[in-house]
């Protein structure tokens, strides 16, 4: 089989699994009574309640965007760059925010401070949301920030050094070769942002992908609600814009330095360990401690019991979908870095597309398509759990890989060739060898958000194949207050125990290889 | 490469294999809390042996996701049985040709008024629409209309009427007293400050808090509060001879159009509209009322026999609901 016919078949596997699906919707989007039309955006372009709440959500995008990609760029320096003691530890607790469902974090808060009064009224709506927000995909700043300081020519800060301090240096330098990176931040963030639902609802501030929910809760109107995801769209398009230009000037070809400089700390020691330890505990221990200080050993133990068997399913289905995730992902990695295929853009573009459509109208789309008799084998059966994870999460793992991917000197390449090597046994024997890190760091991010997805589980999940996010929501209606608090600390458990447990191993393993 | 191949396949067969066998079970899609249904569901498993696999609403989806499904899911059902927590959706679901109709032998001694004629859905375990009102309020609210009255401006709060039952009732009040009082209505519950809450749960929490006066909520987020000690009252509204009642909306079963299991679906339909399931409802924490004679209502509430109800025909507010969501939809976005 050529390089050229494998590409094909993947993207032929992808496009029936997901894109057919999503584009019948979009198309249906054009479709009136008349025939062909662009009618309906007509009607939306009028809508001024539309606007309003598109208004709303740009506004929430890009102050959680902004927010956090100034203090994800001020906390990676910190726990990069810095002598700053404990900085793995710290660097642990800021990701668990990023690891579990977002309302639960809501959730938390609000057991904290309840519905009425003064924080009440700032909880519940634009502050309250946008605050989540930003600690939620804040750690996605601060990785990224990691990554791009690891990247730095260190002989550029050493010649600043000769001539000023480290404070200009930082200024004038590091944070001027970091910007190609912090934009990519917000972008990301941003585009995440735009997309969640599931606090905003929980906080009651009215976002533009509510106008969607409206149409399929209120309406039972699939058009319209596809309709109305598809200003995202123009979004999407403006982001893909943005970031191929970032691409051209080869602002994100990240390749990792050993070494690097590091900034001493000396008296500013302590304020920082002062300002990072008050900061965690604001923005995940006050959370967690809500959640937590109405669980008793009873409730939590009734809560095990009643939510084992969707605990179960749920991390059975996170472990099978972040094997999809790895596979595909590195496929498609392959043929967008190596350009196996002419229009290998349309593939980047799709995988971006699904990433930003509402869960909602990926999970109709999914049940039109493939709900049929002859295909009852997917739908009927926890594939189709599986296919909508692939399809909302493929970006992540495409890009993780595909970062690796682009690192890799097309010398080794090369001179595999000249040796006679097929492309197969450069993929098998020198690329998948050589990204190993990234396809576990896919996998894992593939099991985390397969693991608190909620809202394409609930449309789409076959009947008694519940997930524990799932479980949760139902619970939420008229289920006891210490029974949904154990739920979601349960939920919390078993996202950061293999994580401790992995990073744990990974330690281990690092110093036996140090010591031999 | 090979292992990750190995593996896939492994995932594949096993998530196909994991597909339910369709023999000795039933599919039921649920509306109703499931606090509430899955004990009984449970029970009718240990007693008859068949299998219940469910999916049920979740708050996230307001009780419309199963309905959602249902209906993307017309052309291969698979669902058996849809339990929704009221009939006006289900008329719906009935329009578009979703449901089947079945005769249920133990719908026999539920009134008319709450099953369909056709038997396409049959009422059962009924909640009502109360007041829940503010334990030590000077002048109690004892009317719908409270809410469009100056004496309580900015002291009610309602359930968003574009989800759940409160949109059932706003369309009932359409066809009860017809467009033009029900918009009057409407226009002067904005202008007397009426805040919204997202559910009818909210509501009653912000009455039981004291940020509000009164809230029109089901019967059983009324009881709820009250058994939590909280400080509120409960009160049957429009029992005057002028009023128009209260309104009484049963929990709805029906068999799906071409379901996979027709024969275990009946059996669990007679399940649910049997006398016990009812009593079971009556006494759980959502304290539902028994449409069956002869069962005793739970103690927080009047027997609906004691009660004025509200005349309504559900075929009716269902086309109404759907004629009126723009309405509802542009009134909950005004100022």
């Amino acid at each position: 089989m050529t390089r050229r016919t494998a590409s094909w078949i993947v993207v032929v596997l992808l496009a029936v699994i997901g894109l057919l699906p999503v584009l019948s919707m979009v198309f249906s989007t054009f479709h009136t009574e008349a025939g062909f039309s662009f009618e309906g955006y007509r009607q939306m372009l009028h809508t001024p309640s539309l606007w309003q709440s598109f208004g709303n959500s740009l506004l929430l995008a890009f102050t959680v965007a902004s927010a956090a990609t100034l203090a994800g760029t001020f906390l990676g320096i910190l726990l990069e760059k810095t002598t700053l003691y404990f900085r793995k530890i710290w660097l642990a607790l800021l990701l668990i925010p990023l690891l579990i469902p977002p309302y639960i974090l809501a959730y938390g808060w609000y057991m904290l401070v309840g519905r009425e009064g003064a924080w009440g009224e700032i909880l519940f709506g634009f502050w309250g949301t946008a605050c989540i927000l930003f600690s939620v995909y804040l750690p996605i700043a601060i990785l990224i920030t990691s990554v791009s300081l690891r990247t730095i020519d260190p002989r550029f800060e050493e010649a600043g050094l000769l001539v000023c301090p480290w404070r200009c240096v930082l200024s004038k330098i590091t944070l001027v070769l970091m910007l190609p990176s912090a934009m990519v931040s917000f972008l990301l963030i941003f585009i995440l942002s735009m997309g969640e639902f599931s606090v905003a609802n929980f906080l009651r501030y009215d976002i533009f992908p509510m106008e969607s929910f409206i149409q399929f809760s209120a309406f039972y109107d699939f058009r319209t609600a596809t309709l109305y995801a598809m200003p995202l769209l123009a979004i999407v398009l403006v982001i893909l814009g943005i970031e191929s230009l970032l691409f051209k000037k080869g602002a994100l070809r990240f390749k990792s330095r050993t070494e690097r400089l590091t900034i001493p700390l000396h008296a500013l020691q302590i304020p920082f360990l002062v300002l990072i330890g008050t900061f965690i505990l604001i923005i995940i221990g006050m959370p967690l401690y809500g959640l937590m200080h109405s669980i008793d050993a009873q409730s939590f133990i009734h809560a095990l019991h009643k939510a084992a068997p969707a605990l179960g399913q749920s991390l059975l289905y996170a472990l099978l979908s972040a094997l999809l995730l790895v596979f595909f992902g590195f496929a498609t990695a392959y043929i967008i870095v190596y350009r196996t295929i002419k229009g290998w853009r349309v593939l980047d573009a799709m995988n971006l597309f699904w990433f930003i459509l509402p869960a909602t109208v990926i999970g109709i789309a999914l049940i039109l398509f493939w709900n049929r008799p002859y295909t009852n084998i997917i739908y009927a059966s926890p594939l189709i759990i599986l296919f909508g994870y692939l399809v909302k999460y493929l970006f992540l793992s495409s890009k993780i890989i595909e970062l690796r991917l682009s690192q890799i000197p097309r010398s080794f390449m090369e001179a595999a060739q000249l040796t006679g090597a097929s492309w197969y046994q450069i993929l098998l024997y020198i690329l998948l060898p050589l990204s190993s890190g990234s396809l576990a760091a896919a996998g894992m991010i593939g099991f985390v958000f397969s693991l608190r997805e909620s809202t394409l589980t609930m449309l789409v999940a076959p009947a008694g194949t519940a997930t524990l996010p799932v479980y949760i929501f139902t619970q939420m209606a008229n289920g006891s207050e210490a029974t949904v608090a154990s739920l979601c600390l349960i939920m919390l458990l078993i996202v950061i125990l293999p994580l401790l447990g992995l990073s744990g191993y990974t330690a281990y393993q690092g110093k036996k290889y140090d010591h031999a | 490469m090979k292992s990750l191949f190995l593996l896939l396949g492994c995932a594949f067969i096993f998530s196909a294999c994991t597909s339910h066998s369709t023999k000795g079970t039933v599919t039921v899609y649920v509306s109703e809390d499931q606090v509430f249904s899955e004990p009984l569901l449970k029970d009718f498993e240990k007693e008859t042996g068949i299998r219940v696999h469910a999916i049920y609403d979740t708050e996230e989806s307001k009780s419309t996701g199963v309905m959602n499904r249902l209906i993307a899911e017309k052309a291969n059902p698979q669902a058996d049985v849809y339990w929704a927590n009221e009939p006006i959706r289900a008329e719906i679901l009935r329009q578009k040709g979703i449901l089947a109709p079945y005769a249920s032998p133990q719908a026999e001694g539920i009134p008319d008024a709450f099953r369909d004629r056709e038997h396409y859905w049959t009422g059962f375990s009924a909640r009502i629409r109360v007041l829940i009102v503010q334990k030590g309020l000077k002048t109690k609210p004892d009317s719908i209309l409270a809410y469009a009255d100056p004496k309580y401006k900015g002291s009610a709060v309602i359930a968003n009427p574009l989800f759940g039952t409160t949109t059932s009732h706003i369309a009932a009040l359409f066809t009860f007293w017809g467009e033009q009082k029900t918009k009057a209505f409407m226009k002067a519950m904005k202008a007397n400050h009426t805040a919204l809450a997202t559910s009818n749960g909210e509501s009653a929490d912000f009455v039981a808090s004291g940020s509000y006066g009164f809230a029109l909520v089901d019967s059983d987020d009324a009881v709820s509060r009250l058994k939590a000690g909280k400080p509120v009252e409960i009160v049957y509204p429009d029992q005057g001879d002028k009023g128009t009642g209260v309104f009484v909306v049963p929990n709805a079963v029906m068999l799906i159009r071409k379901a996979p299991h027709p024969e275990n679906a009946k059996k669990l339909i007679d399940y649910l509209l049997g006398k016990e399931s009812e009593k079971k409802l009556a006494f759980a924490d959502c304290a539902q009322i028994p449409l069956h004679k002869g069962i005793p209502a739970p103690d927080t509430l009047k027997p609906i026999r004691d009660l004025k109800t509200m005349p309504v025909d559900f075929k009716q507010v269902a086309q109404k609901m759907i004629e009126i969501q723009p309405y509802l939809k542009a009134w909950s976005q005004s100022k």
